[in-house]
Formats: C-alpha cells, sequence, structure tokens
C-alpha cells in the first residue's frame, strides 16, 4: 500500500507541470466557430484538443508589429526542434473584415509557413468574442489620409499556450516572446 | 527614434573623424547604389503578398556635415511609401505616420527598424518573396534622391 503511494506520487511528480504553467483559463467552457486559410471550419479551442498549441492573434495589414509575431512564432518553433512537430501553431485573424480565408492563404504563403501552421479567423462578431475572452483588445483607428475606407488596428501584443485540453497556461508578448523559454514550457506539457 | 549618443557624434567630431563609410554593399547584402556621404546599412523588407502591406527597415548614415531629412520614398514594389512609428499607447501596439520627413541630423545615424520607425509599404504591386529584392527611391530635401537595393526576408534565421 506505502509502495503503491510512494510510486503513484513519484509518477506525479515526474509529470507534473511547473506551478508557472496553472491553468490560467479554461477555454473549454466555450467554442468558436472560425474558418481557416483553406476556407475549412475550424472550431476555438476543440480542434486544437489533443496536442498544446502557440497561439498568437495578428492582421495581415499590418506592416511592423505582426511580422514580429509571426517571426517571433518561428523562433520557437526553431527552439522546439524536433518537438515542433508535436505543437500547434495558430495565428488569429482579428480583421475579418479584410482577412479572408483566401488573404490568409496568400499570407502564409508569402511566409512560406508550412501546414504545421494554422491561420483562422470568423465573423465579425464571434472574433471580437473571441478576442475579449482571449484578453485581446483591438481598438480601429484612423482612416488613412488617403484612403479614407482605411483603417489601422491598434492591438494587445499577446501570444498564448494552450495545453492539449483547450486551456490556457501561459501568455507571453507576442513579439518578444523568448523561444528557448517558451520552448521549454510547451516541452513542460509534452 | 534611435539615434547615435551626442556624445559619441561630438567625441568623433573632436578626433576628426572620417565619416562613416559609404560601403557598395552592406552585411545583410543591401546594396547601396549611390556613393554618397548618406549611406543605407542593414536594409530588408518583410516578405508579403501583392495587394498587401509590408515594411522596409534600414539605418541611414548621415556622414555629412549638415543635417538633412528625408522627405519621400517611392519603389515601384509599392503603391505608397510612408515612413511610419510604431509604439505603445495604453496596453496597445499603435502605429502612426511621421508627419514632415524624417530629420538626419549631420553625424547621426537614424535606425528604422522592426517595433520602432519603418518604412510603411502599401498596396504591394507585385508578391515579395524571400530571396527577391526591391528597391527604393530615398528623397532628402538637402542630397536629393538616393536609391537603396533591399532584400526580402522571410522567416528564416536571417529575418
Amino acid at each position: 500500500m506505502r509502495l503503491a503511494l510512494f510510486l503513484s506520487l513519484l509518477v506525479a511528480g515526474c509529470t507534473a507541470q511547473p506551478d508557472h504553467l496553472a491553468v490560467e483559463d479554461d477555454l473549454t467552457d466555450a467554442s468558436w466557430a472560425l474558418v481557416d486559410s483553406d476556407s475549412s471550419a475550424f472550431v476555438f479551442p476543440d480542434d486544437l484538443r489533443g496536442r498544446p498549441a502557440y497561439v498568437t492573434a495578428v492582421f495581415t495589414a499590418c506592416p511592423d508589429v505582426c511580422p514580429m509575431t509571426m517571426h517571433q512564432s518561428a523562433r520557437v518553433r526553431e527552439a522546439l526542434g524536433d518537438d515542433a512537430g508535436r505543437v500547434q501553431f495558430l495565428a488569429l485573424s482579428f480583421d475579418p473584415a479584410r482577412d479572408t480565408p483566401a488573404v490568409l492563404r496568400r499570407y502564409a504563403e508569402s511566409w512560406r509557413l508550412g501546414d504545421d501552421w494554422r491561420l483562422a479567423t470568423g465573423d465579425s462578431t464571434t472574433v471580437a468574442g473571441l478576442m475579449d475572452r482571449l484578453g485581446i483588445r483591438v481598438v480601429r483607428v484612423r482612416g488613412d489620409s488617403l484612403e479614407p475606407q482605411a483603417y489601422g488596428l491598434s492591438h494587445t501584443d499577446k501570444a498564448l499556450l494552450l495545453d492539449a485540453e483547450g486551456r490556457v497556461v501561459e501568455t507571453y508578448a507576442g513579439t518578444a516572446a523568448p523561444p528557448h523559454l517558451v520552448a521549454d514550457d510547451v516541452r513542460a506539457l509534452l | 527614434m534611435r539615434l547615435l549618443p551626442l556624445a559619441l557624434v561630438a567625441l568623433a567630431a573632436c578626433a576628426d573623424a572620417p565619416p562613416p563609410a559609404t560601403d557598395t554593399a552592406d552585411a545583410s547584402g543591401a546594396e547601396v547604389l549611390d556613393e554618397n556621404a548618406i549611406a543605407f546599412r542593414d536594409a530588408f523588407v518583410r516578405a508579403a503578398p501583392a495587394g498587401g502591406t509590408s515594411a522596409a527597415y534600414l539605418q541611414i548614415e548621415n556622414g555629412t556635415d549638415t543635417a538633412d531629412t528625408l522627405v519621400a520614398i517611392r519603389t515601384d514594389a509599392a503603391g505608397r511609401a510612408e515612413v511610419h512609428q510604431t509604439g505603445e499607447a495604453d496596453g496597445l501596439r499603435t502605429m502612426d505616420p511621421v508627419e514632415g520627413g524624417l530629420p538626419v541630423g549631420s553625424g547621426q545615424t537614424v535606425i528604422l527598424e522592426p517595433g520602432g520607425l519603418h518604412v510603411m509599404l502599401l498596396d504591394l504591386q507585385r508578391d515579395l518573396s524571400p530571396g527577391d529584392s526591391l528597391l527604393l527611391e530615398l528623397d532628402f530635401a538637402g542630397r536629393g534622391t538616393l536609391t537603396s537595393r533591399v532584400p526580402v526576408r522571410g522567416l528564416g534565421p536571417d529575418a
């Protein structure tokens, strides 16, 4: 009896997640119907379950900050090495009016992201609700002086690490997440 | 805007140091086509699809004894090119155009880099793919038009 208890504690100790990866928000009490860059239905976070996911939020008309986020995600993927295939990379667009699946697909192609990196968006109400839940604020700003219909988006700089159950266990600055730190966090979930 | 510390500039002036070199190519491989005392270094542009937006980055070194101002930028790869500044306010990442031109003081280096000043490229006329390049034409109030060929970077190790 004592041996069994000892062994169970030992196993639990070996597989326990670090304290800083405690669940911050269990997203599985809701779901959001999205569409990915292949125009396929994608339900967040349900369709991510089974593997940890590194989730960022961007919009493709963003020339500076969002490419930094994509770049930093690529560094995380590099830092994971062979473990990268055990993780999902997801970039959510919070600009559904412009970021259609076709636009997302061309964006992914220009970055040569590969099949293991999913981009997704949804209708404006769904995306707004998801961003609110993820703690990502998006504020529409000035129209372009030459193209009044154009607009910019100020936004929170945030990336999230979800465990295999679809729960947020850590957040980072999307543009500055230290790749090896994130990789260590991800490996702790594998 | 990041400028070289004024103290360094002053020391260089006291030592009668030569102005920054105007190499014909920099470490990034970006060719500086015009041999002027205003030089461009470490230039690159982000990959992006036609019709989209991107950003170009470079360091502008003014080795002349007079201040100058970058007043306009053009490239046949984009419908418009403007200098913008990324910032942060109220917990949000923001971006605003730089109005009135970009001053480059005598002996100063203005650094356009991710997360700060950058050349925003709007209405891209063609795909910008890693390995490609584009030509930037930079109009200075004093020196006139200078050009720089800028390589396109993707998400590779050099990005």
